[in-house]
């Protein structure tokens, strides 16, 4: 069993959208997206209904994806000496506040507000997703939309001290 | 009512992932905690103002046909398979020649029948030291062979060309046991026959000179044999010539 072509056409625009907001970089959203779809027709996943197939697609690839980027940027720093893009929203240019302040926000709190704010993915969907436990997903969706309200209502409050994965 | 919902409560809501009993209670509790409402609201706001900008945010990302993909996972196996196909080969290669080096070396170190040339020379002087069987019948001294060697060949019959048999001498080697059959001509020339296991190697058809003697050697599946002549007598011409034919 195998993606079919209107499969692959219909998840693409969530891949995309999903791929761009994570990276903030559009170059790095289309590698991602294609890198995504090539290892998905390679291993197709065992229970495949069109909304388990996204979460499917999102976990692991984009994930995973993101954190050999951030390694990868770490190591070019450390032996370049100079301090890699590691923040590319410079590279994609946001007109709106709202998503000027969205593109702020922590990596995990973009990543958890996409797939159930915007994606409509369920707690469960989100927690195989992430690899992470219902209640997790919970708390964690529960600060970052705090912290996305505080944005918006333009009370700027610091990041928690909590390094990022 | 007993407690009120906790903030992940709300949210859960919010989402559609709360039970109607659940539901039910959280909108009775929001009804009469506008504060608590406003709150929902306010997230409500945010994440469809986030969708919306999301929407209107064009930003032309390259969206590559299905096949595409399809072809970029073919190219990849392909890829994968010739990679290991190469890696096959290189092994297979790598191994035949290593095998070949061995037998190349063992024929360059080892003098290739030496121990035939060297046993021929032993016991061409009859008078020091003397055979383990006498035997002028080619029946007795097949029948002697054949116990030490399971599926070799019989020492042949030479008679046309005017040796006869003198006798058998067994041998040790490192590889088990050999044998030397003497042969005589008229003028009193010997020739020797030797059979010994193949190991180190399956010896190629060849021959070769060392001193005074000829060696002309071959090997079947479980042994290799020689024929050892000596170089001063044209007597063993024809037989010689009969040898290297028939094994050749």
């Amino acid at each position: 069993m195998q993606l079919t072509d209107d499969q692959i056409r219909q998840v693409m625009p969530h891949l995309q959208r999903f791929a761009l907001w994570l990276t903030r970089n559009p170059h790095s959203a289309e590698d991602l997206v294609q890198n995504c779809l090539t290892k998905a027709l390679t291993r197709r996943p065992d229970n495949a209904g069109a909304e388990s197939l996204r979460a499917w697609l999102f976990y692991r690839q984009f994930i995973d994806g993101e954190r050999r980027r951030k390694r990868y940027m770490k190591l070019l720093s450390f032996f370049t000496g100079e301090e890699a893009l590691s923040d590319s929203s410079e590279s994609l240019a946001i007109a709106d506040d709202t998503l000027a302040l969205f593109a702020t926000l922590p990596t995990e709190y973009r990543v958890i507000l996409l797939l159930v704010s915007v994606e409509g993915l369920s707690y469960k969907e989100v927690a195989a997703t992430l690899d992470i436990p219902t209640g997790t997903v919970m708390s964690r969706l529960s600060r970052a939309r705090k912290m996305l309200h505080e944005k918006l209502e333009g009370k700027v409050t610091p990041l928690p001290l909590r390094r990022l994965k | 009512m007993t407690l009120p919902p906790d903030e992940h409560d709300l949210h859960a809501w919010m989402d559609g992932e709360t039970d109607e009993a659940t539901s039910k209670r959280i909108e009775h509790y929001l009804a009469q905690n506008p504060a608590a409402a406003a709150q929902v609201a306010g997230w409500r706001r945010d994440a469809q103002q986030l969708r919306q900008a999301m929407q209107q945010q064009h930003v032309q990302l390259e969206s590559p046909e299905p096949h595409y993909f399809r072809r970029q996972v073919r190219q990849q196996r392909q890829w994968k398979l010739a990679t290991a196909f190469a890696l096959v080969l290189a092994l297979s290669v790598g191994g035949f020649t290593g095998w070949q080096m061995k037998e190349s070396q063992m024929l360059m170190t080892h003098q290739p029948m030496e121990d035939a040339v060297q046993a021929y020379k032993l016991f061409d002087n009859s008078a020091v030291t003397p055979m383990d069987v006498v035997a002028t019948q080619q029946t007795e001294l097949t029948r002697w062979v054949s116990r030490y060697f399971i599926n070799g060949h019989q020492p042949p019959n030479l008679e046309q060309y005017g040796f006869t048999l003198v006798g058998g001498r067994l041998i040790a080697t490192a590889q088990g046991p050999a044998a030397l059959i003497m042969y005589q001509g008229p003028s009193g020339t010997r020739v020797g026959w030797y059979i010994r296991p193949l190991s180190p190697v399956k010896l190629p058809h060849g021959e070769r000179q060392a001193d005074d003697v000829m060696a002309q050697y071959w090997s079947d599946e479980h042994y290799n044999y020689a024929l050892v002549t000596p170089m001063n007598s044209a007597a063993v011409n024809g037989l010689r010539k009969a040898v290297s034919q028939a094994t050749s």
